[in-house]
């Protein structure tokens, strides 16, 4: 049945055209102040030679200097690619499966649910300043909490921060435990949402277990997952907070990420240049990286809502 | 064997083992949860103790605390100030990124405009630019407006930092509402206006719930932007904690006492909340 | 809901309220004579707390108060940059560290304070009585910039006790040093203890450490014309030497200490020597912090070629933007006086290098004597810009040296060219 174009119902064209604009104008006024202003200031930045600490020098255009020094550096850029690589592929995999396994698990009426989800969402609440240095301390060689419990189990200490080997996971550790959290939170809710009739038709068809897992709850928390999936994405390719605290990049470069480079770029260096070449390669990875996954979203999302 | 015949197999089997099941769910989430939590018993017997303590023995069970720590961080001169400044930029940017995240989702929902989804895309969008890059020009600019060190700044900051995933979390939400009560009140006379504020935003109330309190804990924690934009007058809490890093050690004992005693308010938030949060969520999910 | 919505919009009014009314606090300078405030931005706790103590007095005997800043040493630079950018003006006096001498001068961020000091409408000053070394960092052919209230070099933490206890006395050469070290570690006598520590970290850490050692054999990092030079033969054998005694004689999580681990360490007997900053003298005494209170000396650093420790300073520059440049001249003179050195500077905690001071105190101070020592031959790493990322391309380096990442030799030739490329860029090296 085809509904009448009605005016008194949808407004004068018009306004419908107008109305989206004034409602979003705040928002978009923001965005634009915040971070699409400083957006197109630091991609014009990128083809100069600016050092903040250095005015008297002033701003130099190099054109793709900046870029080509970036991209041809062997002893920083590459190697923090790699480990910026396994970073964001470990932490994000490992959120998603400990969030979402959790929240599976957690999924059912019991006592003391509530008791549970709030402790389980306490690392999310704290500080990563607090986080960060209590991470770097439970893996300290002498006196850490890790070497402790693992002497428990009749082991010898391991210098977890101070190896090639073991760094870059200690501060993926420290990140999975404080954002799976997250995930978990936003799973949960998803799961709780779905509707009980659509539980009892799918018992009816004798579905449990894994089946009723794939057929009928992944669908419907799909979106949701998705949203994290990008969100996690966008950070842990970001992270640059967790590294400072525990390592500074070390041992031997081991835990130099794009984030830490960023940050010692523009903060450290203070090579606005460069540093501003790194930023937007980040802007342009993870817009790459997460595309397909925020079309799926898009169109996920209204798929739900027929 | 027949259906019925596993059926019955089953119900049988199960009455007994239902109890073992339970218990044996009950030790594994809290197994899960005590490891989870692990970090935090550190925290808080760090608090509790010296630091010669702490080094000493660093995991213990028994052990005889001290509220000497957390007396001379809530003693220090400007913590009542802090907390202040932390407590009104947090709410309100909670009050303005729920609200302001809901009319946007509404926006992007109910008005297929044309280019609906480039501004869905902007958005999104925005928050993949890495902060501490934007932050040298926001700075500047900042300044030049003469807004340094006021807590409006650093309000403004959050909102538009933290609205990108709200309103992607509401489109869902606003997707799960039916049409039909928009047309109803607008046959009504309502205006869009109306229909958004006295219509669709009681029926996404706890997503607006579950919106707030990650806002909320979001903006309470945040170290960054604070930290560049402040000075004295509307420092925060966050910035604060990064104090007890000195050139010479960590005063973790005030360090895990400032701790402790900022996660108060985001947990007291998480409980009232958790029951509209599980709810709210939800309903964004809900197939009509 | 209707409830959560009412809470929602009072909240909101609540906040605009709160945040429309009174949110900027003071700030306002005006052009008068006599300034209402002076601001001081510092990066240490202690410090911070002897110029609060001194800015009482000054408000007291002026009627202008005294505002300090204390921010985090790992964020220092970044804030100050950012405002003296913005010339904001909102620091009258700057705290910087030599480090960043000739990027201050550079940029024409800091007043030349001979010119204050030989005015005669303003108090003189008597900076003879600063180690040369010291003052000359932040200085030019013509002015000085600053009065280094804070100058101190790296010295050699020892288990006094346990010295004794073996006849042994504070090493002179690095060769007694590591026969020491070998000592002690692995020692079934001593179970617990390892023969020596430094912060091996990567970055600011590793470098600092790392620049005694190649200063002490007779290397350095950058000739005449500023082609690096650090990766020349005895640039290499100093971190070699360096390397070997982190992994032969420190806990095996010394290549990721800073100075919190290290000291740490120390302070629970876990060292029987130490390379570290007199400033960590005080936690090694404090009983609610540190096993060993009372049995920990203080030596010079040894002696390869030389002794050559790497020099540590602080002091406070006048803002070019300061709108109140003569009134904080006069803090800065009065907070500096020889008495205030001794009555304030010290019970506070800080380290100080007034000459006339350290000379008394040294008689019965080991930690201030082998400071005054040290001085004989102390410098700091060249306070270009640049400096900073130079400092991490050598941090790099350094790690990769000790955690056998490369050779020493290869981790060196890596950074020369790096450095060389940043010197190149920045117009140091012309050719």
């Amino acid at each position: 049945m085809v509904v009448e174009e009605d005016d008194a119902v949808r407004g004068t064209r018009r306004q419908r055209r107008v109305t989206p604009y004034l409602m979003l104008a705040p928002l978009l006024l923001g965005l634009f102040l915040l971070v699409y202003y400083p957006l197109f200031a630091t991609i014009r930045l990128s083809f100069y030679r600016y050092a903040w600490n250095k005015p008297q020098a002033g701003m130099k255009y190099v054109g793709l200097t900046n870029y080509k020094r970036i991209f041809t550096d062997r002893q920083e850029f590459w190697p923090s690619m790699k480990n910026t690589g396994k970073f964001t592929a470990i932490s994000t995999s490992l959120c998603i499966l400990i969030g979402l396994g959790l929240a599976v698990f957690v999924d059912r009426e019991f006592r003391g649910k509530t008791v549970y989800v709030s402790l389980l969402l306490l690392p999310t609440m704290i500080a990563p300043v607090v986080s960060g240095l209590t991470w770097k301390f439970m893996f300290d060689g002498l006196f850490g909490a890790v070497n402790y419990f693992i002497g428990l189990f009749g082991m010898e200490p391991i210098a977890w921060l101070s190896s090639k080997k073991t760094a870059l996971g200690c501060v993926l550790v420290a990140d999975i435990w404080q954002y799976s959290p997250f995930v978990f939170l936003v799973m949960l809710a998803s799961l709780q949402a779905i509707p009980i009739d659509l539980f009892e038709a799918a018992k009816i068809d004798g579905a449990s277990g894994w089946r009723l897992f794939t057929r009928l709850k992944l669908p419907m928390i799909l979106p949701q997952l998705l949203l994290v999936g990008v969100i996690r994405l966008m950070d842990t390719f970001r992270i640059f907070d967790l590294i400072y605290l525990m390592t500074n990049g070390g041992p031997a470069g081991s835990t130099q990420t794009i984030g830490f480079l960023t940050y010692q770029r523009t903060f450290r260096h203070f090579k606005m240049g460069e540093g501003a070449v790194l930023a937007f390669f980040t802007l342009v990875a993870v817009l790459v990286m997460s595309w397909y996954f925020i079309k799926a979203l898009l169109e996920n999302a209204r798929g739900l809502a027929r | 064997m027949n259906r019925n015949g596993s059926k019955h197999f089953a119900i049988r089997w199960t009455r007994g083992a239902r109890i073992t099941r339970r218990t044996l769910f009950y030790i594994v989430i809290t197994i899960i949860t005590a490891l989870f939590l692990l970090p935090f018993w550190i925290i808080l017997t760090t608090s509790l103790r010296s630091r010669v303590e702490t080094f000493n023995d660093v995991v213990v069970l028994f052990f005889k605390p001290t509220i000497e720590h957390y007396v001379r961080v809530l003693a220090e001169e400007n913590f009542p100030r802090y907390f202040f400044n932390s407590f009104i930029i947090a709410s309100s940017v909670t009050v303005l990124v729920s609200y302001l995240g809901a009319l946007t989702a509404f926006t992007l929902t109910r008005f297929l405009f044309k280019g609906y989804r480039m501004v869905a895309i902007g958005i999104i969008t925005a928050r993949m630019f890495p902060p501490i890059a934007l932050l040298p020009a926001f700075f500047l600019l900042a300044s030049r407006l003469h807004l340094l060190d006021t807590r409006a700044v650093v309000i403004f900051a959050h909102t538009a930092y933290g609205l990108p995933f709200i309103v992607f979390m509401m489109i869902g939400f606003f997707y799960a509402v039916p049409r039909d009560l928009d047309e109803a009140a607008r046959i009504d006379g309502c205006s869009w206006f109306g229909v958004f504020n006295r219509v669709l935003l009681p029926n996404v109330a706890p997503g607006l719930a579950a919106a707030a309190i990650l806002s909320f804990v979001w903006s309470w924690n945040e170290f960054l932007f604070a930290l560049v934009l402040t000075r004295a007058t509307s420092k925060t809490l966050p910035v604060t904690v990064s104090e007890f890093l000195t050139f010479t050690q960590v005063d973790w004992q005030g360090l895990t006492s400032m701790g402790t005693i900022l996660i108060v308010p985001a947990v007291i938030i998480t409980i009232i909340a958790q029951k509209h949060l599980v709810r709210g969520l939800t309903a964004g999910a809900v197939k009509a | 809901m209707k409830k959560l919505l009412i809470v929602m919009v009072v909240l909101f009014f609540a906040s605009s309220i709160a945040f429309a009314a009174g949110d900027k606090e003071g700030g306002k300078k005006g052009a008068a004579e006599k300034p209402e405030k002076i601001t001081i931005v510092v990066y240490e706790p202690t410090e911070a707390k002897g110029m609060e103590e001194f800015g009482k007095i000054f408000t007291e005997k002026y009627g202008i108060e005294v505002e300090v800043f204390s921010i985090p040493w790992a964020n220092l630079h970044e804030k100050i940059i950012a405002d003296l950018t913005a010339q904001t003006g909102t620091y009258d006096l700057i705290a910087i560290p030599g480090l960043w001498s000739l990027e201050f001068i550079y940029a024409d961020y800091i007043e030349p304070l001979d010119e204050y000091w030989t005015n005669p409408d303003l108090p003189s000053f008597d900076i003879e009585d600063y180690p040369e070394s010291i003052v000359n960092l932040v200085a030019d052919d013509e002015h000085v910039y600053w009065i280094p209230h804070h100058g101190t070099t790296q010295i050699l933490f020892y288990r006094k006790d346990l010295f004794e206890k073996e006849g042994f006395s504070p090493p002179e050469t690095y060769e007694g040093m590591f026969e020491i070290a070998e000592f002690f570690t692995d020692n079934p006598d001593y179970p617990e203890v390892y023969g020596f520590g430094t912060t091996a970290r990567q970055g600011e850490w590793a470098s600092s450490t790392w620049c005694t050692w190649i200063w002490s054999w007779g290397g350095d990092f950058f000739d005449e014309n500023w082609y690096p030079i650090f990766n020349d033969a005895k640039g290499v054998a100093s971190l070699e030497a360096y390397a070997e005694a982190v992994n032969r004689f420190a806990p095996s999580d010394a290549p990721n200490w800073g100075n919190e681990e290290a000291g740490a360490a120390m302070q629970q007997g876990r060292l029987a020597m130490l390379q570290m900053w007199p400033q960590l003298a005080a936690a090694m005494e404090d009983p609610s912090q540190s096993k060993v209170v009372g049995k920990v000396g203080y030596a010079p650093m040894p002696k390869k070629e030389l002794r050559f420790p790497r020099l540590g300073s602080w002091g406070l520059t006048i803002s070019k933007y300061s709108e109140n440049k003569d009134w904080a001249y006069r803090y800065l003179v009065e907070f500096n006086s020889a008495e205030n050195v001794k009555n304030i500077h010290r019970p506070a905690g800080m380290v100080v290098c007034r000459l006339s001071v350290v000379n008394e105190l040294a008689q019965d101070d080991e930690l201030v004597q082998a400071v005054l020592e040290s001085f004989e031959h102390t410098k700091e790493r060249p306070g270009i810009p640049e400096i900073g990322q130079i400092i991490d391309v050598w941090g790099l380096a350094v790690s990769r040296a000790v955690t056998g990442d490369a050779s020493a030799q290869v981790a060196l030739n890596d950074a020369a060219d790096k450095i060389e490329e940043i010197l190149r860029d920045g117009g140091y090296i012309k050719d």
